[in-house]
């Protein structure tokens, strides 16, 4: 009899099961969305929600084990997720958020270029956004620029902006860099109000312009602005101007994308990362610090550049409220880190979980009060709870499943279809069962309980309980169809 | 050759090297010796470029290279393991290799000087696709000389190769690098603490002592110098 506590030597449909830390953390995920929409507070249904809730944690947990094994996975329901947005999100507002994410997504790959790869902290990073969206507005709007050029104009401008900035990376490290950065970040929206500028930048009240429509060839299929009373008529408001506009900024977050996935693939990313790691030993091999440093801060500024000309085209409005520190700077910051630092990855997760993650927790906590203030609360939160617990952030935590190779996955699922295994069918059918009837007579909570506990005990302890049993019926089931013994498997591979 | 003709150097106002001159011949290993503070990795800093000298030269087959950048010196194929060995933590042992040849770009002598580290040091073939953060301390200073050789040097620089490991680690690091000086007549210049075994494997030596080289001898009668062998022999 195998008894192993750890089950690192699972085999077969054992490596069904998920690590439990993956399937607490999915069922959690679940019960937010479930709570979402409507709750479990119906006790009549308790018991059925936590079986659904628990198979869908479950489902999602294989996937993510699946789509670990080969990072192309990741890729493909990536990009599979963003093509299908509009067609995903409820009305418009919430396709404009997807644009938001793209303007993150892309602000926040040059700050991990900067931050994550060669360790120098910037708190600046907002101006520099704000700087970009400034020219191209200042540009379109008073000099009568066409909008293109005016971006090619601003995105080398903040370029260069950001290149300087890099200079004092040169003398400063750690908080005093951060400070100097900081000074950037404040003094940005000062200069903007400036009276001797507020004749072209308006001042306080910013710059507004008329957001860019699809070209004639393309406006019917994008009708105009649907009105809010389009939310869920789903044929509607899915081609709109806002999904055109989202689809022109997705298409620059994938070449971002995949230019940050390069460039840190590369013989430079792998320099920025020895900046990092030990700046005297990067000199020692004839890397020029200075120069990559100053090098890193310009095309993070670059980046911030880009993410400035999609917010411009997203918005189509700047005022220096748009650009505070806070949003534009320390949360991209913080999302950031809790999506994974030096990854590409953790980038895209972090300007996702940037513009969604507040908004869902306080839509769900039904608060009605300042978001500002609550978002500080959540985003604090979070940042204490997974620089403790998870320093390598949610990418981290993705890359560091149990993994499962769909091809062991199918193969387990053949031999589990192939031959009888009156155990397995058993306890799941009996976990079901207990399941559904503590959810009626004891209550959701403990149903829920009760699921996780059938899915995260170690199956072979399941398994040596249920042994003697298993025995008795396969000899049964044997006698019963005449057949030969089959061979028992070994438990060969680890898991 | 590598000559170091008096140079002085300074941290701000802080002199670290008053008049400092060492000859490392062609294939020899010479060693530097000295209590903490000597200035023993500030010289080695002075001839790799890191730490730009007030005063004196530095000679390599002739062309002066004090004062030059590090890069542009690198490029000269001079080779600096640093003191506390400051391998690249979060790489792995061949993306760390790699860096070792970043001032070279042909693919071909790489490929081929990757190969030789990797029969110097079989234990890093064995853990290439390991994190360098998470090798042994005796494991990472193999990478850290692995990726001094991986620029082909004409000129090894090795600052404390013996920092914090055990005797019989020690002692396989020293026969490699006799190895490497041996095959290659590449040049080694060693900054060592534990100078016995310094002495062992070295032909020249030179005593630092608050930036000042006061006994410049050949290893084996430094081996027998009353004051060597009270100060930094122990016996
Ligand atoms: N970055 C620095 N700034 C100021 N002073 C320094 C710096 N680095 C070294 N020094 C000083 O220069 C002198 C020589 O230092 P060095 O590092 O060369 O000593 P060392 O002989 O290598 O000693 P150890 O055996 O302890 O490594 C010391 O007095 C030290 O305090
Ligand atoms: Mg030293």
């Amino acid at each position: 009899m195998r008894f192993e506590a750890t089950g690192s030597y699972r085999h077969g449909y054992e490596r069904f099961v998920p690590a439990p830390v993956e399937m607490v953390l999915l069922a959690a995920l679940f019960i937010f969305c479930w709570k979402l929409y409507g709750g479990i507070n119906n006790s009549a249904v308790a018991g059925m929600s936590s079986v659904v809730i628990v198979a869908i944690a479950w489902v999602l947990g294989m996937a993510i084990r699946v789509a670990t094994n080969d990072l192309r996975w990741w890729l493909l329901i990536g990009f599979g997720l963003a093509v299908l947005a509009p067609f995903l999100a409820g009305n418009n507002y919430q396709v404009g958020i997807m644009a938001q994410v793209c303007v993150f997504t892309m602000m926040i790959l040059g700050l991990n270029i900067v931050v994550g790869y060669t360790g120098q902290i910037s708190i600046g990073h907002g101006a520099l956004v704000g700087i970009s969206a400034y020219f191209i507005a200042v540009l379109t709007h008073y000099s009568g620029w066409p909008m293109w050029p005016a971006i090619i104009v601003a995105v080398f401008i903040t370029t260069a902006f950001g290149a300087l900035l890099g200079i004092p990376a040169l003398r400063l490290a750690g908080p005093y860099l951060a400070i100097a950065t900081l000074a950037v970040a404040l003094i940005f929206p000062l200069v903007v109000k400036l009276d001797q500028f507020q004749k072209y930048d308006g001042g306080n009240s910013g710059i507004r312009e008329e957001r860019i429509t699809p070209p004639s060839g393309l406006d019917s299929l994008f009708k105009n602005n649907a009105p809010a009373t389009y939310k869920n008529e789903f044929a509607k408001s899915q081609f709109s101007q806002q999904t055109y506009i989202y689809y022109i900024l997705l298409a620059a977050a994938i070449i971002g994308t995949w230019g940050a996935w390069n460039l840190t693939r590369s013989r430079f990313g792998r320099a920025f990362v020895a900046v990092r790691d030990s700046e005297v030993a990067a000199t020692a091999m004839g890397i020029n610090t200075a120069l990559y440093k100053v090098m890193a801060f310009g095309i993070s500024a670059f980046y911030a550049g880009i993410a400035g000309a999609l917010f411009w085209v997203e918005i189509s409005f700047v005022s220096t409220e748009s650009f505070d520190l806070f949003n534009l700077s320390i949360y991209p910051l913080a999302y950031m880190v809790i999506g994974g630092l030096a990854t590409i990855g953790g980038s895209l997760l972090g300007a996702f979980g940037y513009l969604w993650v507040p908004q869902t927790v306080l839509k769900i906590a039904t608060i009605d009060q300042g978001f500002g203030d609550l978002q500080g609360a959540i985003t604090g939160l979070l940042l204490v709870v997974f620089m403790t617990r998870l320093p390598q952030g949610v990418w981290g935590w993705v890359l560091g499943v149990n993994r499962y190779s769909w091809r062991a996955l199918s193969a387990d699922t053949r031999a589990l279809a192939a031959r009888p295994q009156p155990t397995f069918w058993a306890f799941v059918a009996a976990a079901i069962v207990i399941v559904i009837l503590t959810g009626a007579f004891i209550g959701s909570v403990w149903s829920l309980f009760a699921a996780g506990l059938f899915i995260v005990a170690p199956t072979s302890a399941w398994t040596s309980v249920f042994a003697p049993f298993r025995r008795a019926t396969t000899s049964l089931l044997r006698r019963a169809r005449g057949r030969p013994r089959p061979p028992e498997s070994a438990p060969a591979d680890a898991g | 050759m590598l000559e170091v003709r008096g140079i002085r150097a300074a941290y701000g106002p802080v002199v670290a090297l008053h008049d400092v001159s060492i000859t490392v011949p062609d294939g020899a290993i010479v060693t530097i010796l000295g209590a903490n503070g000597a200035g023993k990795s500030t010289t080695l800093r002075t001839v790799t470029g890191l730490l730009k000298p007030l005063a004196g030269s530095v000679i390599l087959d002739g062309v002066d290279i004090a004062g030059k950048s590090p890069d542009w010196i690198v490029r000269q194929r001079v080779a600096h393991v640093p003191e506390g060995r400051q391998i690249f933590a979060t790489l792995t042992v061949s993306e760390n290799l790699a860096l070792g040849a970043y001032s070279r770009s042909d693919e071909r002598g790489i490929a081929a000087d990757l190969k030789r580290v990797f029969d110097y040091f079989p234990r890093l073939f064995e853990r290439r696709r390991q994190i360098a953060g998470t090798l042994s301390g005796g494991e990472q200073q193999m990478l850290a000389i692995g990726r001094a050789l991986m620029l082909r040097p004409r000129m090894l620089c090795l600052d404390e190769p013996s920092l914090g490991l055990a005797p019989l680690v020690v002692r396989d690091i020293f026969r490699i690098i006799q190895t490497i000086n041996k095959d290659d007549g590449v040049g080694v210049l060693l900054v060592e603490q534990d100078a016995k075994i310094a002495l062992s494997i070295a032909s020249y030596g030179y005593v630092l002592e608050t930036g000042r080289v006061v006994v410049s001898e050949p290893a084996e009668k430094l081996v027998a110098n009353p004051t060597v062998r009270r100060s930094y022999l122990g016996y």
